[in-house]
């Protein structure tokens, strides 16, 4: 028994299989794996004027409470710009809003960008305080948290898949005990796949810089800003990384993305996770963890 | 003799004691990286939902933006010059279509044959869904729907907000250069 459900949240659509229930339970779980995006859309967008993240985005410069949930995500976010040595930093929420990517009301831009390094915490009084005009995006984090929580809101399904925009958390087995099989996204041809994977109970996530939609007044962009020189990230314009959450795989694929080959090749050997790499030549770099679990396409395909 | 010999017994015992639990600790370590991957755990407390729709509203649909999981369109329906639903109708509820390397017979991917059940790639839709919206909220106006609201007070159905930039939040004259194109490239 295999059921198909589409929403949308998050400003994506959702797409949830479900594996080894009957239909009326099966929505019924959908509903609350549903739910708990809402929920995550509703405190820690960018856009949302309402969120708790646009809240502490408007708090120009004054210690501000938030819920430990926020406090936990942008104190995660400092740490892993301190490991990239600020490659990855959430300040690029200034960048990308001066793209016209999601612009706080009554914004004025600072003359210098702030970076992870002008935030203060009060852990006891679950304060933050941002330097004026400095605003946070720590959306690839979130996005894989949200996947994982909505994952644990899914705990007695037998089998499901999450997709939310291409990220993907597994449970279980497909159908009669056979892996979910995952396609690669193809960088310079939305109508192909590069690779194809088996996967039980794991989270992936790709992250690419190939989907360049955006254009101010004729200046390209992406979302994926190197903040280290404030400009988008180039030389791997895909990265695709395995890992027990989707959290995991989202952001250590981002920062892939940020990083560049040398950089990430380097970061992602040491994690172990299994992750497949294009660089701007095409060249593919992947490691045997990957390989083990990948699946001929040809054999995919009828 | 007897003494120094009973020490290097005793050495060599200990020695490669020592470098056997090593060796184990190592593959231990190293099974547990690579041996099956637990399931996702991040607990939350969930606020429920209530769905409505409204009658006497309208709704108008943008224009389609294809995708890899087939065309996104949006809409939204406007009553009293608020937004109160954004929607994406048109998103099938069915797994998404699979593509492949165009040499792999495309026509029995799209017709969903193909062994895949879903494909990791760089987000998509969010962007199809933006411009959708954008569509269909430019269409509301030129159709005379006056929206004075923000969508974040809108009530969704099955749907939430979708990033929305903020010309359309706050729905007046919007010109390109709302946006503050200043940036710092230093």
């Amino acid at each position: 028994m295999t059921e198909h459900y589409v929403f949308h949240s998050m400003g994506i659509p959702i797409h949830i299989t479900i594996v080894g229930l009957p239909k009326k339970e099966a929505g019924e779980a959908v509903k609350k794996a549903e739910i708990v995006f809402n929920e995550y859309d509703l405190r820690f967008s960018r856009f949302e004027p309402d969120s708790e993240l646009m809240a502490l985005n408007m708090s120009n410069g004054a210690w501000h409470k938030v819920g430990v949930e926020l406090f936990q995500v942008i104190k995660k976010c400092v740490a892993l710009s301190a490991e990239t040595d600020g490659a990855f930093d959430p300040s690029v929420g200034g960048i990308l809003a001066s793209y016209g990517y999601g612009l706080p009301e009554n914004f004025i831009s600072p003359a210098n960008s702030p970076t992870y390094r002008d935030l203060a915490f009060n852990e006891r009084e679950l304060l933050i305080r941002l330097a004026p005009g400095q605003i946070l995006e720590p959306a690839c984090i979130i996005k894989g948290m949200a996947i994982d929580s909505a994952g644990k809101a899914l705990e007695k399904v037998p089998g499901f898949m999450i997709n939310v925009g291409g990220d993907i958390l597994t449970k279980g087995d497909y159908d009669g005990g056979s892996a979910w099989n995952i396609a690669v996204q193809a960088p310079n041809n939305p109508d192909a796949i590069v690779s194809a994977v088996g996967l039980k109970n794991a989270g992936i996530a790709t992250s690419g810089v190939y989907q360049t939609k955006g254009e101010q007044d004729g200046k390209k962009w992406h979302h994926l800003v190197n903040m280290k020189n404030k400009c988008p990230a180039n030389g791997v314009v895909s990265a695709t990384v395995i890992a027990e959450t989707c959290e995991r795989a989202d952001t250590e694929a981002s920062l892939a993305i940020l990083l560049g080959p040398i950089q990430a090749t380097a970061r992602l050997e040491q994690s172990g996770l299994p992750y497949f790499l294009i660089d701007e030549e095409g060249n593919v770099h992947k490691n045997s963890a990957f390989a083990k679990l990948e699946v001929p396409i040809q054999s995919l395909v009828s | 003799m007897t003494s120094l010999s009973k020490i290097l017994q005793k050495f060599f015992v200990i020695f490669f004691t020592a470098v056997s639990v090593v060796l184990v600790f190592a593959g231990i370590t190293r099974i547990k990286k690579e041996g099956v991957l637990a399931t996702a755990t991040t607990p939350e407390g969930t606020a429920p939902l209530s769905p409505s729709v409204l009658s006497s509203a309208t709704t108008i649909t943008g224009k389609a933006y294809q995708t890899p999981w087939g065309n996104a369109v949006a809409s939204i329906t406007v009553k009293d010059g608020k937004i109160i639903a954004t929607n994406m109708p048109s998103i099938p509820d069915s797994p998404p279509s699979v593509y492949a390397e165009p040499f792999l017979v495309e026509q029995a991917l799209r017709a969903g044959s193909a062994n895949i059940q879903g494909v990791s790639g760089a987000t998509y839709t969010s962007i199809a869904f933006k411009s959708s919206l954008e569509s269909a909220i430019a269409k509301a106006n030129t159709e005379g729907q006056s929206i004075t609201a923000n969508i974040g007070s809108a009530i969704t159905t099955s749907t939430a907000k979708p990033a929305v930039p903020k010309k359309y939040r706050k729905g007046n004259d919007h010109d390109d250069d709302e946006w503050d194109d200043d940036h710092d490239d230093d």
